[in-house]
Protein backbone atom coordinates (compact mmCIF):
# COMPACT_ATOMS: atom_id res chain seq x y z
CA UNK A 1 0.00 0.00 0.00
CA UNK A 2 1.20 3.50 -0.78
CA UNK A 3 -0.12 6.80 0.53
CA UNK A 4 0.51 8.82 -2.61
CA UNK A 5 0.93 7.86 -6.26
CA UNK A 6 4.05 10.05 -6.19
CA UNK A 7 5.76 7.15 -4.42
CA UNK A 8 5.61 5.11 -7.66
CA UNK A 9 8.42 5.10 -10.20
CA UNK A 10 7.87 7.38 -13.24
CA UNK A 11 7.32 4.28 -15.41
CA UNK A 12 4.71 2.82 -13.07
CA UNK A 13 3.02 6.21 -12.72
CA UNK A 14 2.86 6.60 -16.51
CA UNK A 15 1.39 3.10 -16.83
CA UNK A 16 -1.13 3.89 -14.12
CA UNK A 17 -2.24 7.11 -15.82
CA UNK A 18 -2.75 5.20 -19.06
CA UNK A 19 -4.78 2.50 -17.30
CA UNK A 20 -6.89 5.12 -15.53
CA UNK A 21 -7.58 6.86 -18.85
CA UNK A 22 -8.81 3.58 -20.34
CA UNK A 23 -10.86 2.62 -17.30
CA UNK A 24 -12.70 5.94 -17.02
CA UNK A 25 -13.27 6.37 -20.76
CA UNK A 26 -16.79 4.82 -20.67
CA UNK A 27 -17.79 7.02 -17.72
CA UNK A 28 -19.82 10.21 -18.32
CA UNK A 29 -17.71 13.37 -18.35
CA UNK A 30 -19.31 14.79 -15.22
CA UNK A 31 -18.55 11.64 -13.20
CA UNK A 32 -15.15 10.87 -14.68
CA UNK A 33 -12.98 12.75 -12.19
CA UNK A 34 -14.71 11.20 -9.17
CA UNK A 35 -14.43 7.70 -10.62
CA UNK A 36 -10.79 8.33 -11.50
CA UNK A 37 -10.01 9.37 -7.94
CA UNK A 38 -11.78 6.32 -6.52
CA UNK A 39 -9.85 4.04 -8.88
CA UNK A 40 -6.56 5.76 -8.05
CA UNK A 41 -7.25 5.09 -4.36
CA UNK A 42 -7.91 1.43 -5.17
CA UNK A 43 -4.58 1.20 -7.01
CA UNK A 44 -2.79 2.92 -4.11
CA UNK A 45 -4.24 0.34 -1.70
CA UNK A 46 -2.90 -2.51 -3.81
CA UNK A 47 0.49 -1.23 -4.97
CA UNK A 48 3.72 -0.62 -3.14
CA UNK A 49 6.56 1.75 -3.99
CA UNK A 50 8.50 -0.97 -5.83
CA UNK A 51 5.60 -1.76 -8.20
CA UNK A 52 6.30 -1.67 -11.92
CA UNK A 53 4.06 -1.28 -14.99
CA UNK A 54 3.30 -5.03 -14.97
CA UNK A 55 1.91 -4.78 -11.43
CA UNK A 56 -0.24 -1.85 -12.50
CA UNK A 57 -1.55 -3.84 -15.47
CA UNK A 58 -2.30 -6.86 -13.27
CA UNK A 59 -4.45 -4.78 -10.91
CA UNK A 60 -6.13 -2.98 -13.81
CA UNK A 61 -7.12 -6.37 -15.23
CA UNK A 62 -9.00 -7.21 -12.03
CA UNK A 63 -10.83 -3.91 -11.83
CA UNK A 64 -13.24 -4.88 -14.58
CA UNK A 65 -15.37 -2.93 -16.95
CA UNK A 66 -17.61 -0.08 -15.99
CA UNK A 67 -20.77 -1.31 -14.29
CA UNK A 68 -23.91 -1.47 -16.33
CA UNK A 69 -25.38 1.50 -14.49
CA UNK A 70 -24.39 3.86 -17.28
CA UNK A 71 -24.63 7.63 -17.06
CA UNK A 72 -27.24 9.15 -19.28
CA UNK A 73 -30.41 11.13 -19.58
CA UNK A 74 -33.87 9.74 -18.71
CA UNK A 75 -32.51 6.20 -18.81
CA UNK A 76 -30.82 6.66 -22.18
CA UNK A 77 -27.03 6.18 -22.01
CA UNK A 78 -24.80 9.12 -22.86
CA UNK A 79 -21.12 9.04 -23.78
CA UNK A 80 -19.27 12.23 -24.60
CA UNK A 81 -15.74 10.79 -24.53
CA UNK A 82 -14.11 11.19 -27.97
CA UNK A 83 -14.73 8.16 -30.22
CA UNK A 84 -11.79 6.05 -31.36
CA UNK A 85 -11.30 2.92 -33.42
CA UNK A 86 -10.72 0.88 -30.29
CA UNK A 87 -13.87 2.23 -28.66
CA UNK A 88 -15.92 1.38 -31.76
CA UNK A 89 -14.58 -2.17 -31.81
CA UNK A 90 -15.18 -2.78 -28.11
CA UNK A 91 -18.72 -1.42 -28.32
CA UNK A 92 -19.85 -3.01 -31.60
CA UNK A 93 -18.10 -6.33 -31.06
CA UNK A 94 -18.21 -7.71 -27.53
CA UNK A 95 -19.31 -11.36 -27.75
CA UNK A 96 -18.73 -11.89 -24.02
CA UNK A 97 -21.43 -9.32 -23.25
CA UNK A 98 -24.93 -10.79 -23.65
CA UNK A 99 -26.56 -7.40 -24.30
CA UNK A 100 -27.66 -6.87 -27.91
CA UNK A 101 -27.90 -3.12 -27.41
CA UNK A 102 -25.06 -1.29 -25.72
CA UNK A 103 -24.37 2.42 -25.11
CA UNK A 104 -23.40 4.30 -28.25
CA UNK A 105 -19.75 5.01 -28.93
CA UNK A 106 -20.49 8.73 -28.86
CA UNK A 107 -23.60 10.65 -27.92
CA UNK A 108 -26.98 9.62 -26.59
CA UNK A 109 -28.56 6.22 -27.28
CA UNK A 110 -27.62 2.66 -28.07
CA UNK A 111 -25.65 0.74 -30.66
CA UNK A 112 -25.84 -2.91 -31.74
CA UNK A 113 -23.42 -5.35 -30.15
CA UNK A 114 -22.78 -7.56 -33.20
CA UNK A 115 -20.70 -9.92 -31.07
CA UNK A 116 -23.73 -10.76 -28.91
CA UNK A 117 -25.87 -11.14 -32.05
CA UNK A 118 -23.34 -13.55 -33.59
CA UNK A 119 -23.25 -15.62 -30.37
CA UNK A 120 -27.06 -15.76 -30.21
CA UNK A 121 -27.14 -16.90 -33.84
CA UNK A 122 -24.61 -19.63 -33.04
CA UNK A 123 -22.04 -18.18 -35.46
CA UNK A 124 -19.22 -17.79 -32.92
CA UNK A 125 -18.37 -18.64 -29.31
CA UNK A 126 -18.36 -15.87 -26.68
CA UNK A 127 -14.69 -16.61 -26.00
CA UNK A 128 -13.64 -17.40 -29.58
CA UNK A 129 -10.78 -14.91 -29.21
CA UNK A 130 -8.86 -14.23 -25.99
CA UNK A 131 -8.95 -10.53 -26.86
CA UNK A 132 -11.06 -9.52 -29.87
CA UNK A 133 -9.00 -8.82 -33.03
CA UNK A 134 -5.61 -9.14 -31.26
CA UNK A 135 -4.68 -12.29 -33.21
CA UNK A 136 -6.48 -11.39 -36.45
CA UNK A 137 -3.82 -11.64 -39.17
CA UNK A 138 -2.85 -8.76 -41.47
CA UNK A 139 -4.33 -10.34 -44.64
CA UNK A 140 -7.77 -10.34 -42.98
CA UNK A 141 -7.46 -6.61 -42.24
CA UNK A 142 -6.39 -5.97 -45.83
CA UNK A 143 -9.37 -7.95 -47.13
CA UNK A 144 -11.73 -6.07 -44.81
CA UNK A 145 -10.37 -2.75 -46.07
CA UNK A 146 -11.68 -3.64 -49.54
CA UNK A 147 -15.29 -3.19 -48.38
CA UNK A 148 -15.16 0.57 -47.57
CA UNK A 149 -12.71 1.13 -50.44
CA UNK A 150 -15.09 -0.47 -52.97
CA UNK A 151 -18.09 1.46 -51.64
CA UNK A 152 -16.15 4.74 -51.75
CA UNK A 153 -15.03 3.98 -55.30
CA UNK A 154 -18.66 3.31 -56.25
CA UNK A 155 -19.77 6.68 -54.84
CA UNK A 156 -17.02 8.53 -56.71
CA UNK A 157 -17.71 6.59 -59.91
CA UNK A 158 -21.42 7.38 -59.64
CA UNK A 159 -20.84 11.12 -59.59
CA UNK A 160 -18.11 11.01 -62.22
CA UNK A 161 -20.13 8.91 -64.66
CA UNK A 162 -23.66 10.13 -63.97
CA UNK A 163 -22.82 13.61 -62.70
CA UNK A 164 -23.22 15.45 -66.01
CA UNK A 165 -26.68 13.96 -66.51
CA UNK A 166 -27.97 14.71 -63.00
CA UNK A 167 -30.35 17.61 -62.21
CA UNK A 168 -28.86 20.84 -60.87
CA UNK A 169 -30.12 20.07 -57.39
CA UNK A 170 -30.47 16.88 -55.33
CA UNK A 171 -32.49 16.32 -52.13
CA UNK A 172 -30.58 16.55 -48.88
CA UNK A 173 -33.29 15.39 -46.44
CA UNK A 174 -35.73 12.51 -46.36
CA UNK A 175 -39.28 12.75 -44.99
CA UNK A 176 -41.04 9.88 -43.23
CA UNK A 177 -42.37 8.58 -46.55
CA UNK A 178 -38.89 8.49 -48.01
CA UNK A 179 -39.47 11.48 -50.30
CA UNK A 180 -36.62 13.89 -50.93
CA UNK A 181 -36.77 17.40 -49.42
CA UNK A 182 -34.44 20.35 -48.82
CA UNK A 183 -32.63 20.35 -52.21
CA UNK A 184 -28.98 21.40 -52.42
CA UNK A 185 -26.73 21.96 -55.48
CA UNK A 186 -25.59 18.68 -57.00
CA UNK A 187 -21.85 19.47 -56.65
CA UNK A 188 -22.39 20.08 -52.92
CA UNK A 189 -24.29 16.78 -52.57
CA UNK A 190 -21.51 15.00 -54.45
CA UNK A 191 -18.79 16.56 -52.29
CA UNK A 192 -20.73 15.63 -49.15
CA UNK A 193 -21.25 12.00 -50.16
CA UNK A 194 -17.67 11.55 -51.32
CA UNK A 195 -16.25 13.15 -48.15
CA UNK A 196 -18.43 11.02 -45.84
CA UNK A 197 -17.20 7.87 -47.58
CA UNK A 198 -13.62 8.80 -48.36
CA UNK A 199 -12.37 10.40 -45.14
CA UNK A 200 -13.07 7.46 -42.76
CA UNK A 201 -11.96 5.04 -45.47
CA UNK A 202 -8.65 6.88 -45.87
CA UNK A 203 -8.16 6.83 -42.08
CA UNK A 204 -8.85 3.08 -41.82
CA UNK A 205 -6.83 2.39 -44.96
CA UNK A 206 -3.82 4.25 -43.57
CA UNK A 207 -3.88 2.05 -40.44
CA UNK A 208 -4.07 -1.11 -42.55
CA UNK A 209 -1.35 0.12 -44.92
CA UNK A 210 0.90 0.83 -41.94
CA UNK A 211 0.51 -2.82 -40.92
CA UNK A 212 -1.46 -1.96 -37.78
CA UNK A 213 -4.02 -4.46 -36.55
CA UNK A 214 -5.89 -5.09 -33.32
CA UNK A 215 -9.14 -3.57 -32.09
CA UNK A 216 -8.20 -0.05 -33.15
CA UNK A 217 -7.94 -0.98 -36.81
CA UNK A 218 -10.96 -3.29 -36.61
CA UNK A 219 -13.05 -0.44 -35.21
CA UNK A 220 -11.72 1.99 -37.80
CA UNK A 221 -12.64 -0.42 -40.59
CA UNK A 222 -16.13 -0.98 -39.16
CA UNK A 223 -16.72 2.77 -38.84
CA UNK A 224 -15.39 3.38 -42.36
CA UNK A 225 -17.60 0.63 -43.74
CA UNK A 226 -20.63 2.17 -42.06
CA UNK A 227 -19.83 5.63 -43.41
CA UNK A 228 -19.12 4.40 -46.94
CA UNK A 229 -22.18 2.16 -46.98
CA UNK A 230 -24.52 4.94 -45.81
CA UNK A 231 -22.94 7.31 -48.31
CA UNK A 232 -23.37 4.82 -51.16
CA UNK A 233 -26.99 4.26 -50.28
CA UNK A 234 -27.71 7.98 -49.95
CA UNK A 235 -26.05 8.57 -53.31
CA UNK A 236 -28.44 6.11 -54.95
CA UNK A 237 -31.42 7.51 -53.05
CA UNK A 238 -30.64 11.18 -53.84
CA UNK A 239 -30.60 10.42 -57.55
CA UNK A 240 -33.77 8.32 -57.46
CA UNK A 241 -35.64 10.76 -55.19
CA UNK A 242 -35.58 13.55 -57.75
CA UNK A 243 -38.81 12.05 -59.15
CA UNK A 244 -40.66 13.07 -55.95
CA UNK A 245 -42.15 9.59 -55.37
CA UNK A 246 -42.61 8.15 -51.87
CA UNK A 247 -40.20 5.38 -50.89
CA UNK A 248 -41.16 4.23 -47.39
CA UNK A 249 -38.43 1.58 -47.38
CA UNK A 250 -35.71 4.21 -47.88
CA UNK A 251 -35.34 5.10 -44.18
CA UNK A 252 -35.09 1.51 -42.91
CA UNK A 253 -32.58 0.79 -45.68
CA UNK A 254 -30.36 3.64 -44.47
CA UNK A 255 -30.31 2.00 -41.02
CA UNK A 256 -29.55 -1.39 -42.57
CA UNK A 257 -26.78 0.20 -44.64
CA UNK A 258 -25.38 1.76 -41.46
CA UNK A 259 -25.19 -1.43 -39.46
CA UNK A 260 -25.17 -4.66 -41.45
CA UNK A 261 -21.96 -4.22 -43.51
CA UNK A 262 -20.05 -3.10 -40.41
CA UNK A 263 -21.32 -6.16 -38.53
CA UNK A 264 -20.20 -8.39 -41.38
CA UNK A 265 -16.72 -6.82 -41.37
CA UNK A 266 -16.32 -7.29 -37.60
CA UNK A 267 -17.61 -10.85 -37.81
CA UNK A 268 -15.14 -11.68 -40.57
CA UNK A 269 -12.23 -10.19 -38.63
CA UNK A 270 -13.23 -12.06 -35.46
CA UNK A 271 -13.53 -15.37 -37.32
CA UNK A 272 -10.07 -14.78 -38.78
CA UNK A 273 -8.74 -14.14 -35.26
CA UNK A 274 -10.40 -17.32 -34.00
CA UNK A 275 -8.86 -19.32 -36.84
CA UNK A 276 -5.42 -17.84 -36.08
CA UNK A 277 -5.73 -18.87 -32.43
CA UNK A 278 -6.71 -22.39 -33.45
CA UNK A 279 -3.80 -22.67 -35.86
CA UNK A 280 -1.49 -21.50 -33.05
CA UNK A 281 -2.82 -24.00 -30.53
CA UNK A 282 -3.69 -26.94 -32.77
CA UNK A 283 -0.80 -26.65 -35.18
CA UNK A 284 -2.90 -26.16 -38.28
CA UNK A 285 -5.54 -28.77 -37.48
CA UNK A 286 -8.97 -27.23 -37.00
CA UNK B 1 -41.08 -4.87 3.66
CA UNK B 2 -40.39 -4.21 0.00
CA UNK B 3 -37.40 -2.02 0.88
CA UNK B 4 -36.13 -4.78 3.15
CA UNK B 5 -36.41 -7.36 0.34
CA UNK B 6 -34.59 -5.00 -2.02
CA UNK B 7 -31.85 -4.44 0.52
CA UNK B 8 -31.55 -8.19 1.08
CA UNK B 9 -31.38 -8.85 -2.67
CA UNK B 10 -28.73 -6.16 -3.13
CA UNK B 11 -26.65 -7.61 -0.32
CA UNK B 12 -26.93 -11.14 -1.70
CA UNK B 13 -25.92 -9.89 -5.12
CA UNK B 14 -22.84 -8.16 -3.73
CA UNK B 15 -21.87 -11.28 -1.80
CA UNK B 16 -22.18 -13.45 -4.89
CA UNK B 17 -20.12 -11.00 -6.92
CA UNK B 18 -17.42 -11.21 -4.28
CA UNK B 19 -17.10 -14.99 -4.42
CA UNK B 20 -17.59 -15.67 -8.12
CA UNK B 21 -13.85 -15.41 -8.86
CA UNK B 22 -13.13 -17.91 -6.12
CA UNK B 23 -15.76 -20.27 -7.55
CA UNK B 24 -14.25 -20.10 -11.05
CA UNK B 25 -10.69 -20.60 -9.81
CA UNK B 26 -11.87 -23.47 -7.59
CA UNK B 27 -13.51 -25.28 -10.49
CA UNK B 28 -10.50 -24.83 -12.75
CA UNK B 29 -8.21 -26.14 -10.00
CA UNK B 30 -9.98 -29.50 -10.24
CA UNK B 31 -9.50 -29.82 -13.99
CA UNK B 32 -9.32 -27.63 -17.11
CA UNK B 33 -12.75 -26.75 -18.46
CA UNK B 34 -14.10 -25.12 -21.60
CA UNK B 35 -16.32 -22.04 -21.45
CA UNK B 36 -19.80 -23.53 -21.65
CA UNK B 37 -18.75 -26.36 -19.34
CA UNK B 38 -17.68 -23.76 -16.78
CA UNK B 39 -21.02 -21.99 -17.20
CA UNK B 40 -22.95 -25.25 -16.75
CA UNK B 41 -20.93 -26.31 -13.70
CA UNK B 42 -21.48 -22.94 -12.05
CA UNK B 43 -25.17 -22.95 -12.99
CA UNK B 44 -25.44 -26.25 -11.12
CA UNK B 45 -25.03 -24.17 -7.95
CA UNK B 46 -28.21 -22.08 -8.09
CA UNK B 47 -27.25 -20.19 -4.91
CA UNK B 48 -24.47 -18.53 -6.88
CA UNK B 49 -26.90 -17.35 -9.62
CA UNK B 50 -24.02 -17.09 -12.12
CA UNK B 51 -24.84 -16.81 -15.83
CA UNK B 52 -22.81 -16.88 -19.03
CA UNK B 53 -22.95 -13.09 -19.05
CA UNK B 54 -20.99 -13.08 -15.81
CA UNK B 55 -18.65 -15.97 -16.49
CA UNK B 56 -17.18 -15.00 -19.86
CA UNK B 57 -16.13 -11.43 -18.93
CA UNK B 58 -14.74 -12.75 -15.65
CA UNK B 59 -12.71 -15.45 -17.40
CA UNK B 60 -11.26 -12.77 -19.69
CA UNK B 61 -10.26 -10.64 -16.69
CA UNK B 62 -8.65 -13.60 -14.92
CA UNK B 63 -6.71 -14.43 -18.09
CA UNK B 64 -5.51 -10.81 -18.41
CA UNK B 65 -4.37 -10.96 -14.80
CA UNK B 66 -2.37 -14.11 -15.60
CA UNK B 67 -4.35 -16.31 -13.19
CA UNK B 68 -5.68 -18.63 -15.89
CA UNK B 69 -4.52 -19.65 -19.35
CA UNK B 70 -6.53 -20.69 -22.38
CA UNK B 71 -5.82 -23.11 -25.18
CA UNK B 72 -7.83 -24.57 -28.05
CA UNK B 73 -8.06 -28.36 -27.96
CA UNK B 74 -9.60 -30.90 -30.29
CA UNK B 75 -12.89 -32.31 -29.10
CA UNK B 76 -13.88 -35.94 -29.68
CA UNK B 77 -17.45 -34.74 -30.30
CA UNK B 78 -17.65 -31.70 -32.53
CA UNK B 79 -15.47 -28.68 -33.22
CA UNK B 80 -12.40 -27.68 -31.15
CA UNK B 81 -13.02 -26.07 -27.77
CA UNK B 82 -11.13 -23.46 -25.82
CA UNK B 83 -10.07 -24.91 -22.47
CA UNK B 84 -9.11 -22.84 -19.43
CA UNK B 85 -6.61 -23.95 -16.78
CA UNK B 86 -5.06 -22.39 -13.68
CA UNK B 87 -1.57 -20.94 -14.01
CA UNK B 88 0.89 -21.16 -11.08
CA UNK B 89 -0.14 -17.60 -10.17
CA UNK B 90 -3.75 -18.76 -10.29
CA UNK B 91 -3.00 -21.59 -7.85
CA UNK B 92 -1.38 -19.08 -5.49
CA UNK B 93 -4.34 -16.72 -5.82
CA UNK B 94 -6.79 -19.54 -5.17
CA UNK B 95 -4.92 -20.57 -2.01
CA UNK B 96 -4.86 -16.98 -0.74
CA UNK B 97 -8.52 -16.35 -1.61
CA UNK B 98 -9.64 -19.64 -0.04
CA UNK B 99 -7.82 -18.78 3.18
CA UNK B 100 -9.34 -15.29 3.24
CA UNK B 101 -12.80 -16.68 2.54
CA UNK B 102 -12.46 -19.23 5.34
CA UNK B 103 -11.24 -16.56 7.79
CA UNK B 104 -14.04 -14.16 6.88
CA UNK B 105 -16.66 -16.92 7.12
CA UNK B 106 -15.33 -17.95 10.54
CA UNK B 107 -15.34 -14.37 11.80
CA UNK B 108 -18.87 -13.70 10.55
CA UNK B 109 -20.13 -16.97 11.95
CA UNK B 110 -18.65 -16.10 15.32
CA UNK B 111 -20.30 -12.68 15.31
CA UNK B 112 -23.67 -13.96 14.15
CA UNK B 113 -23.66 -16.79 16.69
CA UNK B 114 -22.75 -14.35 19.48
CA UNK B 115 -25.61 -12.11 18.35
CA UNK B 116 -27.99 -15.07 18.61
Amino acid sequence: MIVSLEELSPQARAALNTELDVLVAPVAAEDRQAVREALAAHFADNLDATAGPADVAAIAATVGDAESEQPGRFGVPLDLAPPSGEKVARSWWNPRDERLFVPRVFGLGWAINFGAAAVKLGLIEPDAEDEPFETTPAPAFRAAALAPAALTAAVIAHYVVRGPGLPDQLPNQMDLAGRGTDPIPTPVAAALDIAVAAIPTAWAGSLVAAGKGGPRTAGALAAATTAASVSAWLTVWRTAATDGKARPWAGPLVLAAAWLPAGAVLFGLARAGRTAEQVRDLGGKK
Amino acid sequence: MLAMDKEQEGWSSQLRKGVVELAVLGLLAREPRYGSQLVDDLAAQPELAITAGTVYPLVARLARAGLISSRWQESPVGPPRKYYALTPAGHDALAAMSATFANVATAIRTIVEVEK
